[in-house]
Order: structure tokens, then C-alpha cells, then sequence
């Protein structure tokens, strides 16, 4: 008993600064996305559905468009849907919409700006920059239905 | 809709049987892999009791304390990594323990994941790290979490979907534990595999921390059938989750019939179609959306001989006097709530205050022949209150009564105004030594003893925009409003000091203002002897909503 405890001591130690490490290798990387190389411009993905930047936010309040903020990830599986639909199905938002791809993962400045606490949180801004209602969840239709209501 | 909680539980089970549990899958396998059930149920009783409360109420706590929502994140990850330290150094642990216990006599957790305690706070810190695939149920929790609305139904449904996940995830720790016991070679290795446990914490702690769980999550999707993945989804949606929720969401409203009393949880009412407001015009006061100001809905009232131990004889009293039944309500109190939903001599009331104008003014809470409650919307228009009605969420503008955005505009509705007068505890209560007083005891805890807004009552300062901004007496001068056949004026207060009776012409009609003994001014057309009643209010607030308003200059 005593025996093992000796070895395995030393051995698990060493697991756990080489698990540390790793992981403050995958994190460091994380944290900095290529800061400095990030692109000033305003990255569209779909006509009016386009990445948030500061400038993304500022040309779209310039012209006159409503927002609506989509707090995005890779690994919510509805917010992947709502993704795609925005893209194959971008037509069909009712027009005087500008739809910012908020990252939900990298971007916790806007996350934190905003309050947002959850994944696929969407929230509707008027052209004056007032927040309208936000919401989380649904698909392109209700997006649709609620803009509509109101 | 009472329906949605089985499914709920059901969906709950599901989530914890989809990949979505894996990034917290390790922790929960290895929480019994020496046998203590005990940890286990703390583990799985932890989860269930975070994971509910971060969906109520995260967002509520982010908007009020603008703390981002990943800092609860990385305390929970320091939390496990601290809990995965002690099980590998037991010693260290043990030091620590009884240092905390000498110097504070403070004693956390006995040993590091040990018993239930520790389980407990591993669960704790579990459920707020998890992210799982949320289908329509927890989305429409969520939203209500949002706009910091909990009704039972939605602390309901959480609850039970958290529970129905801790049902697979205890026995895939019991099985664990199974697995364990079957190696008999680590059942006689008890610290070995508390080491073990630790391990895995800690390395769960910080793939969490690196953000690989959600990278590994996004990876499942994409490689796993969507049969699976989405499995949540697909189940709720089988069963039309997504109509009986609307019913959560005051989407549909049933209607009810004139005399019935109805109360209920609304959404607020945002078709502008036939709105008496633009939709630019209205300006969020508070984040938090409605009841951000909590009106007072079960109001106690005391005698004026104890209202007199914490009432000045200067403090400014909102007072009803209805059917033999006076009541009187400070202005410190109403500060804070704005709206007093109460009961009058038989008459069902709603006594409202905005700050902001200085304006009080009583109204009959009916909204389409339906008895309700009114709260504070959380909007402001030219700086003055926007009310909403709990029956149809309409939207209703505090000094004139009318209904702006909804059903209630769309029908033209005004809101029958009651007799209510501003004035001094002194002045009052030397009239009406029978009032009753609005408690202290409101079930709320502010501190009544505070005005909120500054010096706002005497500068020349607004929080909020006015359209048309009337400057001709100082914005804060306190006035008198009437109308009478669509014409308005204004009597500046002052003017009573020198004249208590004024005898004036507004539109052709003869009338009378006339200030009393107990404070109030009164108003009569003296030419059909009907009572006019005054709104007293700041004088730009008056101006907004009158902007061809008249004045009335002292002789």
C-alpha cells in the first residue's frame, strides 16, 4: 500500500503539470485569435446577414437598418440550423434587416456588453440602437413571426 | 400546458443520454468508482440544483451586477480544479482543513470529494459549466430568464428537465462504480483511485476551461447522426412543445368576460398596429424590462397614529378619499414602486406615481370591462411612466391614461380616473385622522428613507428625452393641469398661495379651481357642475402631452 502510494505520488504530479500545460497551450491559442491580423472590414456571409465587428455595427446603424444579434456558436446544433437557413434562406427576412453574427465563444466583450447568457440568444435592436425584446432559440420562421408581431 | 412537464423530464433524460453530456460525462463515471453513493447523489443533486437556478436567474444576475456571465463559468472551473487538487494531494487537503478550522473555525468540506458535501459542490460547479443542446422547453425558459420574468411554470419545467437528466447520469455513476468493483484490484486502492478522480476533474476542469469541450461538442454534431444529436429537439417537437409553450409565453391570450377579475403573466403588447406612439418613442428605462420597478400589489395599511412614528409632517402624501374610505400613500414609498395595485371602498384601484413628471394620478383598474393590475412597463415616454396592464399586456401612458400600443389602443381605451390629491402628512392627516397609512412593510426591502433621483426634482436636468421641450416656466415648476373640451390649461401651484379660488375661462366654459383645507385643488365646470380632475405634475410633463396647452399667469 505504502509502496504504491510512493510511486504513484511522483507519477500523478507529473500528469497533472503535463495536463496543465497542454492546456494552457490550447487556451493561450484560443485567447488570442490572431489578434492582430483581424480584418477591419465587414465580413458578409449572406447578403444582410454579416460577422459583428465595430464596423459591421457602425454601417449598419448608418443605414438605417434594424439589428438583430445572433449569438452564434459552432456547437449548439439549433444555432448551426439557424446559420444555415440565414444563408440559404436570406431572402426572405423581412427587409430593413441587418442580422450581426455575434461569437458567443471568442467575442466576450460584445457577449458581455450585451448581457447575453446563453447560446442562440437573439436580440432585436431598432435603428435608433434601442433593444426591441431578445429571445433564445427558433429557427428562421420564427425569427419571421416575431418581427412581424411587432 | 400542465402537460409540458413530463415532457420536459422526459427531454431531460434524453439530453443526458445524447453527446451532448459527454464534456461533464468523465466526472459523473468516475464520481462512484470507489464505491460512495454518497458522492454520487451529491454530484447528481448538485447538477440538478445549478443547472436550474443558471437558467432562471443568470440573467437576471448579469444585467443587474454587469458581471460577464463567464466569470460564474471560470469560478466554477476553479472550484473543480481546487476539488481535483485536494483528492490528488489528500495531505495538502487535510493541512488546509485545519488551518481554515484553527484560524476561522471554518470547515467546508471534510475531505475533498468525499461525502455528499463534495459531491455536491463538483455537481454544483458541473451544472454550470454544462452547456447541453437545448431544445423549445429550456429556449422558452430561457427567454422568459432574459427579459428576468420567472413564472412557477418555468421554474417547473427547468427543474423537471433537470431532473429527468439526473435519472441516466446517477446510473451511469452507479455503473461506473460496477465497472470499478468488478477490478478488484482498485477497491483496496481506495486513495489511488480518489487520485484517479481527481485526476479526471482536473482534467475536465480545464478542457473546460480551454474551451475543447465545446470544440469536442462541436466536432459530435457533425460526426454523429442528427437522429441523436438533435434528439431533444426532434422529441419536443413531436409533441407540439412549441404551441402549448405559447400559452407560457402570453403569446395566445384567451379573452374574458366583462366583471371577470383576471391577473396573469404577459407578454408585453409590441404590435405598433394602431398605436398612439411610434415605436422610436418609447425609451427602455431599465434594462430589466417589465416589473424592473416592482409595483406593490398586496399593499398593508396601519392608522395614522403609527404611520406618525416613521412619517414626517413634511413628507409629500399621495391621499384618496372614496366612499367614506381614506387612504394616504407617501411619496417615499411610491419612489420605489411607482404603481399601487389596491382596493378602495369597493372600488378596484390603481394608485401611480412617476417620479420623473411628479406626476400622481388614480385610475379604475378595468381594461376592456376586465378587472386586473397594472405594473411598470419599464418604457418611458417623454420621460413620463408607461404602465402595462396584466390582463393583455397593453402599453398605457401614466398622465393621461391612455392606452398607447396594443388591443386597448386598438379600442380606443382611456382608464377612468379617480379623485387623488398631493399633500403634506400634515395637512392630511389634520383633515382625516382616520386614514390609513400604505405600510412600510411592502415586502420589498429599499430604503425609504432615500430619494432615488438626485436633486431631479429641482434642477433643470432630465434623465430622458421630451419632444418639444416647453421652457417658458422653469421645466420642475409644479402645476395644475385641466382640460375641458379638448382645450387644456395649466395653473402654476404657486398661483393658490395668493389666490385659492380661481374663477377662469377655458373654451367658452366657466371654471373654478379652488384649493382646500387638506391640500387638494379641486376643479368644477360651472357650467354643467361637473368635477374636473386636476393632474398635478412638473410643468414640462404637462407641456409634452399638451403641447397646446395654455397657461394661466397670476393676476
Amino acid at each position: 500500500m505504502k509502496k504504491i502510494l510512493n510511486i504513484s505520488t511522483p507519477v500523478f504530479i507529473a500528469v497533472v503539470i503535463i495536463v496543465i500545460l497542454f492546456a494552457f497551450t490550447i487556451a493561450s491559442k484560443v485567447d488570442n485569435p490572431d489578434a492582430t491580423t483581424i480584418s477591419s472590414e465587414v465580413v458578409q456571409i449572406s447578403p444582410n446577414y454579416i460577422e459583428y465587428s465595430q464596423e459591421a455595427l457602425s454601417a449598419s446603424l448608418a443605414s438605417g437598418n434594424a439589428l438583430l444579434f445572433f449569438a452564434a456558436t459552432r456547437w449548439c446544433n439549433t444555432c448551426s440550423d439557424l446559420h444555415e437557413e440565414l444563408i440559404e434562406r436570406s431572402g426572405e427576412m423581412p427587409a430593413g434587416f441587418t442580422i450581426l453574427q455575434v461569437d458567443y465563444d471568442t467575442d466576450k466583450e460584445t457577449v458581455r456588453n450585451y448581457a447575453v447568457v446563453m447560446q442562440h440568444t437573439l436580440v432585436h435592436f431598432a435603428s435608433n440602437g434601442d433593444e426591441i425584446e431578445r429571445w433564445v432559440g427558433g429557427d428562421l420562421d420564427s425569427i419571421i413571426e416575431r418581427i412581424n408581431r411587432l | 400546458m400542465i402537460i409540458l412537464v413530463p415532457i420536459a423530464f422526459v427531454s431531460g433524460v434524453l439530453v443526458a443520454l445524447s453527446p451532448c453530456v459527454l464534456p461533464i460525462l468523465p466526472v459523473v463515471l468516475a464520481s462512484g468508482i470507489d464505491g460512495n453513493n454518497k458522492r454520487i447523489k451529491g454530484v447528481i443533486a448538485g447538477i440538478v440544483v445549478s443547472f436550474t437556478l443558471v437558467v432562471l436567474l443568470l440573467a437576471t444576475i448579469v444585467g443587474t451586477i454587469s458581471v460577464a456571465a463567464d466569470s460564474f463559468r471560470n469560478a466554477a472551473v476553479a472550484l473543480l480544479v481546487l476539488f481535483g487538487l485536494g483528492m490528488v494531494f489528500p495531505q495538502v487537503w487535510e493541512r488546509l482543513q485545519t488551518f481554515l478550522d484553527k484560524y476561522w473555525k471554518f470547515k467546508p468540506v471534510q475531505s475533498a470529494g468525499g461525502g455528499f458535501a463534495g459531491g455536491f459542490v463538483t455537481g454544483v460547479s458541473l451544472g454550470v459549466v454544462w452547456t447541453p443542446c437545448v431544445g423549445p422547453i429550456i429556449a422558452a425558459v430561457a427567454t422568459l430568464a432574459a427579459v428576468s420574468s420567472i413564472t412557477p411554470m418555468s421554474a417547473l419545467l427547468v427543474f423537471s428537465f433537470s431532473l429527468g437528466a439526473a435519472v441516466p447520469l446517477y446510473f451511469i455513476a452507479k455503473g461506473g462504480n460496477a465497472v470499478s468493483a468488478k477490478l478488484g484490484y482498485l477497491k483496496q486502492n481506495s486513495i489511488v483511485i480518489r487520485q484517479v478522480f481527481g485526476v479526471i476533474i482536473l482534467t475536465t476542469a480545464l478542457m473546460i476551461f480551454s474551451g475543447v469541450d465545446r470544440r469536442f461538442q462541436e466536432w459530435s454534431l457533425n460526426a454523429l447522426p442528427e437522429s441523436w444529436t438533435q434528439i431533444t429537439t426532434s422529441f419536443e417537437q413531436r409533441f407540439n412543445a412549441e404551441e402549448l409553450l405559447k400559452n407560457m409565453m402570453g403569446v395566445t391570450l384567451e379573452p374574458a368576460e366583462p366583471g371577470a377579475t383576471v391577473v396573469r403573466d404577459v407578454r408585453l403588447a409590441s404590435d405598433f398596429t394602431g398605436a398612439k406612439v411610434d415605436r422610436g418613442d418609447l425609451i427602455k428605462g431599465c434594462f430589466a424590462g417589465k416589473d424592473c420597478i416592482p409595483s406593490i400589489d398586496r399593499p398593508v395599511f396601519e392608522d395614522a397614529e403609527s404611520a406618525s412614528s416613521w412619517l414626517r409632517d413634511t413628507d409629500v402624501v399621495f391621499a384618496v378619499n372614496l366612499n367614506g374610505v381614506q387612504k394616504a400613500y407617501a411619496q417615499r414609498i411610491l419612489n420605489w414602486h411607482e404603481i399601487v395595485n389596491d382596493e378602495i371602498g369597493g372600488n378596484e384601484v390603481a394608485i401611480t406615481f412617476c417620479p420623473l413628471c411628479g406626476s400622481a394620478l388614480a385610475f379604475e383598474r378595468v381594461v376592456g370591462g376586465v378587472i386586473t393590475e397594472f405594473g411598470v412597463s419599464g418604457f418611458l415616454h417623454n420621460s413620463d411612466l408607461v404602465m402595462y396592464d396584466r390582463y393583455e399586456g397593453n402599453l398605457w401612458q401614466q398622465i393621461t391614461g391612455e392606452a398607447i400600443v396594443g388591443p386597448a389602443a386598438q379600442r380606443g381605451e382611456i382608464l377612468k380616473q379617480i379623485p387623488i390629491i398631493t399633500t403634506t402628512w400634515e395637512q392630511w392627516r389634520m383633515q382625516h385622522p382616520d386614514t390609513l397609512v400604505l405600510s412600510l412593510d411592502t415586502g420589498f426591502s429599499r430604503n425609504y428613507d432615500r430619494y432615488p433621483y438626485g436633486a431631479y426634482e429641482e434642477d433643470d436636468e432630465l434623465y430622458f428625452g421630451v419632444e418639444g421641450l416647453d421652457t417658458t416656466l422653469q421645466i420642475k415648476t409644479v402645476v395644475y393641469g385641466i382640460e375641458v373640451k379638448g382645450e387644456s390649461k395649466a395653473y402654476p401651484e404657486q398661483a393658490f398661495d395668493d389666490e385659492p379660488e380661481i374663477v377662469d375661462m377655458i373654451s367658452g366654459v366657466e371654471v373654478r379651481l379652488e384649493r382646500m383645507e387638506d391640500g387638494a385643488v379641486t376643479a368644477v365646470n360651472l357650467q354643467t357642475g361637473e368635477e374636473i380632475i386636476p393632474v398635478r405634475l412638473f410643468w414640462f410633463a404637462w407641456a409634452a402631452f399638451h403641447p397646446d396647452t395654455e397657461l394661466y399667469r397670476s393676476k
